[in-house]
């Protein structure tokens, strides 16, 4: 799925130095670092939207850096992702923006059966009229996340899908998150500076830590860690006994 | 450091306008965008063009009248003003007003959306986002700006009757008559070539600069600021070139 190797990036503060990283099958896999530790950095590497100063990318065996513009198009399609500031088309409606997955932005058929779908998967049936604008952040949120599902992804990022959420609407976004993931198991990287709520259905966790992976293992791993880092992470986390 | 910013920003540029010229062949794909942006381009410019135009016609009447009262006789006065409105004002004048209130709404535009990760949201939809969002516009733009220079000279020389028959006691008749004397139409057709070169250049511009935009809020404004001063020195620059091409051999 995901093949990390050597990959370096220096870009200011944020850069990433020497990450290796393979994804398995269907597996989460949680990437936690504090606020500039370079996630992002990290996350729009893999996509293919920064390019490294070494080392390759590579999803479904395509280097989404050296790979031709139609190759890396069709990983592109078999992938969803949730940014971090949702990126949602303010001038549309939830159906356009929902339905912008489908299209590839002029195919002008009627979605309305995919997009009421996942609407419903969601929990925000009805909402396809409503405008960007009239959307809380809980809902732009969960719009996002349907519009990165819309297309039935084999692997799925999720960038900071509670930051700046209220406890309650991240409570119900994390369910939503880990009810998308049991229902259909696709490869899902979730990338956020708090694990709490997606540590008990990770499969592995990632922390980077000042443009370095400082550790990656499971769940267990992580708790057993000697690692000052690790341990202050896992009491941040409610999980540290 | 200075050269070799040109250098790459020159190279940068290139890479940028083949994509987009690589883009023309879905023009018939995203036909309903560029129709639509045609639409709003016209919207957004047409009352803040006619509106300065018109009174450019009355200032540029009085000017000319003033310089050529002892010396022609003011049967001339609609002939000078139709020939510089024709060959220079009206297109200049629509390339500048475009300049600042396309490019800045489209540099204001692509640029949050660049920061806000909608443009690379569109890359991983697989929308390629010079072919949805630079490509129409710049079509829009080059296929409307021309009807708005035309427009526009309409509205110069309208300005300029106005002067003419109630400020300056010039009859009517002799004022279009006027506007005739040594009448060529290739100087509408001139006109309009230049405005196409216009339109194209005041959407790139602020495409490139979007496209390229940093991070954070702060450059918005920097992108707008630059998109324009870059429009308008564009827009002069090859106002002066085409003008030689176009009308001195």
């Amino acid at each position: 799925m995901v093949n990390i190797k050597n990959m370096s990036l220096a870009l200011g503060d944020a850069g990433l130095k020497n990450i290796n990283l393979e994804t398995e099958e269907n597996e989460m896999i949680t990437l936690i670092g504090k606020s500039g530790s370079g996630k992002t950095v990290l996350l729009k590497t893999i996509l293919g939207i920064l390019k490294p100063d070494s080392g390759d990318v590579k999803i479904f065996e395509t280097n989404m850096h050296k790979s031709s513009y139609k190759e890396i198009d069709k990983v592109w399609k078999r992938m969803g992702v949730l940014f971090q500031n949702n990126a949602l088309f303010d001038s549309m409606n939830v159906y356009g923006n929902v339905a912008m997955a489908l299209s590839s932005g002029y195919r002008n058929r009627d979605y309305h059966n995919e997009v009421n779908e996942i609407l419903e998967t969601i929990h925000l049936p009805d909402i396809g009229d409503k405008q960007v604008h009239e959307l809380s952040g809980g809902m732009m949120k969960r719009v996002a996340i349907a519009r990165a599902m819309v297309n039935n992804p084999d692997i799925i990022f999720y960038d900071e899908p509670i930051s700046g959420l209220d406890p309650l609407t991240s409570e119900t976004i994390i369910d939503l998150i880990r009810e998308l993931f049991l229902k259909k198991r696709r490869t899902t990287i979730v990338i956020t500076h708090d694990m709490r709520g997606f540590i008990d259905f990770t499969d592995r966790i990632l922390l980077i830590d000042e443009g370095s992976v400082r550790f990656i293992g499971t769940r267990e791993e992580f708790l057993a860690s000697e690692d000052e880092i690790i341990k202050k992470y896992s009491k941040a986390a409610g999980i540290y006994e | 450091m200075f050269v070799k910013t040109i250098i790459s920003e020159s190279g940068q540029m290139s890479i940028f306008l083949y994509r987009v010229f690589g883009s023309f062949k879905y023009i018939y794909r995203y036909r309903n965008i560029i129709l639509n942006d045609m639409f709003d381009i016209s919207i957004n410019t047409l009352f803040v063009l006619l509106f300065g135009a018109f009174f450019i016609g009355m200032v540029a009447s009085y000017q000319i009248a003033l310089q050529m009262r002892y010396y022609l006789p003011m049967i001339y006065l609609s002939t000078l003003v139709t020939q510089s409105v024709l060959l220079e004002l009206g297109p200049l004048l629509t390339g500048i007003a475009f300049a600042g209130r396309v490019s800045s709404s489209i540099a204001a535009e692509m640029t949050s959306m660049k920061i806000s990760d909608q443009i690379d949201a569109l890359r991983v939809m697989s929308i390629n986002p010079i072919e949805y969002l630079v490509m129409p516009k710049i079509v829009s733009a080059t296929l409307i700006i021309p009807f708005l220079t035309i427009m526009v000279e309409i509205m110069i020389i309208l300005g300029a009757f106005l002067i003419a028959v109630a400020g300056l006691n010039i009859p009517a008749n002799v004022f279009w008559e006027g506007t005739q004397k040594n009448f060529n139409l290739f100087y509408i057709f001139g006109g309009m070539i230049k405005s196409t070169f216009f339109g194209f250049f005041t959407v790139l511009m602020p495409s490139y600069f979007a496209f390229n935009a940093g991070f954070g809020s702060k450059e918005v404004g920097r992108v707008t600021t630059v998109s324009v001063i870059a429009s308008v020195v564009a827009v002069i620059v090859l106002d002066y070139i085409l003008t030689r091409m176009l009308f001195i051999w």
